[in-house]
C-alpha cells in the first residue's frame, strides 16, 4: 500500500514522526517519498509489499547500525539513516538524505547537455571518487550489487560524487540480496547464472560506468549488438554473458565497430584517451572478462585516475587540457593536433610502485607522490620554482622540515635543507625517506 | 512546400497491459533539408515500432526470480538505456529504404552530418503512457508537459538552456543517440500529457500551452471536449498565420473522466479513444491552413502522415 501525502510515518531508532509531503516517484523496489520533520526534508524509500520481507529489513538494520564507510569516500554514499515503519502496517522503508539535483545529475544529463561537459580535471576526479568510495565499501566487506549510472550522480563542475540506491548493499558473498544488477553492467558469470553478486562482479560493473564516462559507449555494443533486430533478453544475455567481446579487443574483431556514424563518438573519444587508460580498459574487459580475480582493482584504478590528474597539460596553442601518458614520448594535442613540449619529468619510486610527474612551472609534490599511504597524502612538500635571478634555472623548492638528500650526475651527495631548491636536471636522484626519485628530460 | 511535422498515435496491450504512444516530429525545412517531411514521417514511425519492440521484447530483470515476471521497471531501464541508440538506428535504417527507392546510394559511412542523413532532419517527441508511469522522449525542440489533477505541471524535459537562437539537436545529428533525452515519471487517475511542435509554443506567450491544457482538461471533465478538440485546427491556423509561421502539432493524451467524442469533429481535429474508457487521446492538425501563411524555411501547406506502425495505429490528422 502507498503513503498518502500528510500521513505520519515513524523513523524507529531515531525515535521521530515524519510527515509525507510528496511522492518522487517509484523503483522496481519501491516508492520514493519527500517527507519533512526534525531533520529538515528528506527522502524516504518506502518498499512494495513482495519486497518488504524480514530479510530486506534486517539487511537495512544492519546498514543502519553499522554505518557507511567513514571518512570522504563513506560520506559520498546516500546511506539508510533509519528504518522507517507505519503502526499496524507490515510494509516499511529506509530513511535517507535529500539529494541536490539542481547540482548533481546523471551521465544521461551530460550526453544529452542539459549539464556542461566535465572536463578532463573533472572527469579524472570523478572516476577517482568512485573507485576510492567502492574501495572503502569493499574494504568494510560489502559488496555494491548495482553499479550503474543511475546509481551515480556528479556535479560535472566540481567533480563530486553522490552514490545513491545503498540498500542492495550487502555482505560479500554472503548475504541473500533482491537485485542482481543491471544487465548492461553485469559480469558475465553473474548472467551466466554461475556465480552471486561480490565485490568481483563489482569490479566488472565498475569497469563498464568507467568506460561509459569516457568513451560514452558500452564496451560490448559493438557488430554484434548492431546486427541484432530484436534487442530481446536473449540477445542481452549474448552479448554480455555468454559472448562478450570487447569492441577495441586488438584481435578478436567479431565484436568492432560496425564502419556506421553512431560509432564516430566512441572512436573518437577512444583516441583521446590516453595509452595508460586503454591498457587498463583492455585489461578489465579482455583478462577481466574471463577471470573474475584478474579484474582491475579499484585501487589501481584510483592511482591511475590521481596520476592522470596530476599530470594534465595545457597545450599552449589552443589552451586544450591534455592527458600525459608516461609511456608515450610525445603528446599530441587532442583538440588542435599540435604536439605539446614536456617539461622534464620525476619518477618516483615508493613502497607501493612508481609514480611519474610532470614538473611544469609552480608543479606541486604532494606527500602521496612519495608515499601513497601516507595519512597525509594532500600535504605539499615540494613546488616547482624558478630561480628569482635567472627564471631559465628551474628548481624544485623542498617544503618539509626536513632535509632531501641529492645525487648530482657527477656521483656527488648534497643536502637539500628546508626552503632550499635542488636544481631540475636530468639525472639528478633525491631521496624523500622511503622513496627516491630521478629527473628525467 | 510539404508540411513538415508528423504525428502518431498507437495503442498496445502487452501482457493484458494497456499502453498508448504518441509521437510529434518536426522536419527542420529549408533547402538543406529538403526531405524533412519525410524525415519526419519516418520519425515517428521509428518512434512508435521502437516503443512496440521495448514493450515487447526490451524488459530485462534485476534478479532471477523477475525473469518471468511482469517488470514495469525493466521497461523503463530499457528505455533510458537503449531507446534513443535502437530509435536513431531504426530511423536511419528507413531514411537509407526510402534513399534507395529514389535510386540513391547510402550516405558515406563516418559522413552523416553532411550527407544524406541531413537532408530527413528532424526533431522528435514522443511519449508512452502506461498504467502507472508514462515514458517520455525528446531530441530536439518542442515542448512536453503534464498538467496533474491538482493543477500543476510539470516539465519533464526542460528546455535546453544551451541552445541559442533557434538551434536545434536532430535526428540527423551523428551524437543523436546521445542527445535524445528521457524522463520517466509517475501519473495518477487524472491528468493531461500535451506534446507540441516547437510552432505551437513560439507562438504563444509564456505558459498558453499550460493554459491550453487546462482548458481542454477542464473540458473533459465538463463533457465538453468535442467542442474544444472542435476549436483545435482554428486555433492552431491562428498559431501558425498569426504566430510562428510555422507548422504546428499538438498532441494530447487525456487520463481521467474524459467524455469520449459523439459528434462529428471538422477536418484536421480528432478525438480518438482506441484504449480503457479513461483515456482519450486529442490531436490537432499538422498543417497551417494555407501555405503562405509559412516562412520559406519552416513549413507549407501540406501535410505528411506517418506509416502506421500497426493495426491500431491512428494517425495523420491532415
Amino acid at each position: 500500500m502507498s503513503l498518502q501525502i500528510g500521513q505520519q510515518v515513524n523513523a524507529e531508532l531515531l525515535r521521530q514522526c515524519l510527515t509525507v509531503r510528496q511522492r518522487l516517484g517509484e523503483g522496481t523496489q519501491g516508492e520514493v517519498y519527500l517527507v519533512d520533520g526534525p531533520g529538515g526534508e528528506q527522502v524516504i524509500k518506502w518498499y512494495k509489499p513482495p519486497q518488504a520481507t524480514d530479510e530486506q529489513r534486517a539487511a537495512i538494520m544492519l546498514l543502519v547500525q553499522r554505518g557507511p564507510p567513514q571518512g570522504d569516500a563513506g560520506r559520498r554514499f546516500v546511506w539508510p539513516e533509519d528504518l522507517v515503519t507505519v503502526p499496524g502496517n507490515r510494509q516499511f522503508g529506509y530513511l535517507m538524505r535529500k539529494i541536490d539535483t539542481k547540482r548533481f545529475c546523471e551521465l544521461g544529463y551530460v550526453w544529452a547537455h542539459p549539464k556542461v561537459q566535465p572536463n578532463f580535471a573533472t572527469l579524472c576526479r570523478i572516476c577517482h571518487e568512485m573507485c576510492r568510495s567502492y574501495r572503502a565499501l569493499h574494504r568494510m566487506g560489502y559488496c555494491y550489487r548495482d553499479i550503474s549510472a543511475g546509481n551515480l550522480l556528479f556535479d560535472p563542475q566540481s567533480g563530486e560524487i553522490l552514490i545513491c540506491d545503498n540498500d542492495n548493499i550487502g555482505v560479500n558473498r554472503q548475504s541473500k540480496c533482491q537485485v542482481w544488477g543491471t544487465i548492461e553492467y553485469m559480469a558475465p558469470e553473474l548472467i551466466r547464472g554461475e556465480a552471486a553478486p561480490s565485490t568481483e562482479t563489482d569490479l566488472h560493473s565498475l569497469a563498464v560506468f568507467l568506460f561509459l564516462l569516457w568513451v560514452w559507449h558500452h564496451p560490448m555494443h559493438g557488430k554484434m549488438e548492431y546486427e541484432i533486430r530484436a534487442w530481446d533478453l536473449p540477445a542481452k544475455k549474448k552479448v554480455y554473458g555468454t559472448t562478450p567481446v570487447f569492441v577495441f579487443h586488438p584481435t578478436d574483431n567479431r565484436n568492432e565497430l560496425p564502419n556506421d556514424p553512431d560509432y564516430a563518438t566512441a572512436r573518437k573519444r577512444w583516441n583521446y584517451c590516453p595509452g595508460v587508460l586503454q591498457e587498463y580498459f583492455l585489461e578489465a574487459f579482455m583478462t577481466g572478462l574471463v577471470n573474475p580475480a584478474g579484474r582491475v582493482s579499484e585501487s589501481r584504478w584510483e592511482s591511475l585516475f590521481l596520476q592522470l590528474a596530476d599530470n594534465i597539460i595545457p597545450c599552449p596553442a589552443c589552451q586544450a587540457h591534455n592527458l600525459w601518458d608516461p609511456a608515450s614520448p610525445a603528446l599530441t594535442c587532442w583538440h588542435c593536433r599540435r604536439p605539446v613540449a614536456l617539461p622534464p619529468k620525476l619518477m618516483v619510486v615508493h613502497p607501493g610502485g612508481k609514480n611519474y610527474l610532470l614538473l611544469r612551472d609552480a608543479a606541486k609534490i604532494l606527500r602521496r607522490h612519495v608515499d601513497p599511504y601516507a595519512p597525509d597524502g594532500e600535504t605539499v612538500i615540494g613546488e616547482v620554482v624558478r630561480n628569482p635571478n635567472n627564471p631559465q634555472v628551474w628548481g624544485i623548492r623542498n617544503l618539509t622540515a626536513s632535509p632531501w638528500s641529492a645525487v648530482m650526475p657527477d656521483g656527488t651527495a648534497k643536502d637539500i635543507p628546508p626552503q632550499r631548491a635542488v636544481p631540475i636536471n636530468p639525472g639528478i636522484k633525491i631521496g624523500f625517506g622511503k622513496s627516491s626519485a630521478e629527473i628525467s628530460p | 512546400m510539404p508540411c513538415q511535422d508528423a504525428l502518431a498515435v498507437c495503442s498496445w496491450s502487452v501482457a493484458g497491459t494497456d499502453y498508448l504512444v504518441t509521437a510529434v516530429a518536426d522536419g527542420h525545412g529549408g533547402a538543406a533539408y529538403d526531405r524533412s517531411h519525410i524525415g519526419a514521417a519516418l520519425a515517428v514511425r521509428a518512434a512508435s515500432e521502437e516503443f512496440q519492440a521495448l514493450l515487447f521484447f526490451g524488459a530485462a530483470p534485476r534478479a532471477p526470480e523477475d525473469a518471468d515476471a511482469e517488470d514495469l521497471a525493466g521497461v523503463t531501464r530499457a528505455f533510458k538505456a537503449d531507446f534513443g541508440r535502437l530509435l536513431v538506428r531504426r530511423w536511419r535504417r528507413y531514411v537509407q529504404e526510402d534513399a534507395g527507392a529514389w535510386n540513391e546510394s547510402a550516405p558515406p559511412a563516418q559522413d552523416a552530418d553532411t550527407s544524406l542523413f541531413r537532408r530527413y532532419g528532424t526533431t522528435l517527441l514522443v511519449a508512452c503512457v502506461g498504467p502507472q508511469s508514462v515514458l517520455v522522449g525528446q531530441i530536439g525542440d518542442g515542448d512536453v508537459l503534464f498538467l496533474r489533477a491538482d493543477d500543476s505541471v510539470a516539465q519533464p524535459l526542460p528546455a535546453d538552456d544551451q541552445k541559442v537562437g533557434g538551434e536545434t539537436d536532430s535526428l540527423s545529428m551523428p551524437d543523436a543517440p546521445r542527445l535524445f533525452r528521457t524522463a520517466v515519471f509517475d501519473h495518477e487517475e487524472r491528468g493531461l500529457l500535451l506534446l507540441a511542435s516547437d510552432g505551437v509554443g513560439n507562438a504563444m506567450r509564456e505558459g498558453g500551452l499550460e493554459k491550453l491544457a487546462r482548458s481542454v482538461s477542464a473540458s473533459a471533465l465538463s463533457g465538453a471536449l468535442v467542442q474544444v478538440v472542435a476549436s483545435l485546427p482554428g486555433f492552431l491556423e491562428r498559431c501558425s498565420s498569426q504566430g510562428s509561421g510555422d507548422d504546428v502539432t499538438i498532441s494530447m493524451v487525456i487520463l481521467g473522466q474524459a467524455k469520449p467524442a459523439t459528434e462529428s469533429l471538422p477536418a484536421g481535429a480528432e478525438v480518438v479513444a482506441p484504449l480503457a474508457e479513461d483515456r482519450v487521446v486529442a490531436a490537432g492538425p499538422p498543417a497551417p491552413a494555407s501555405p503562405e501563411a509559412c516562412s520559406d524555411n519552416q513549413g507549407g501547406g501540406g501535410s505528411r502522415a506517418a506509416g502506421p506502425a500497426d493495426g491500431n495505429q491512428v494517425d495523420g490528422l491532415a
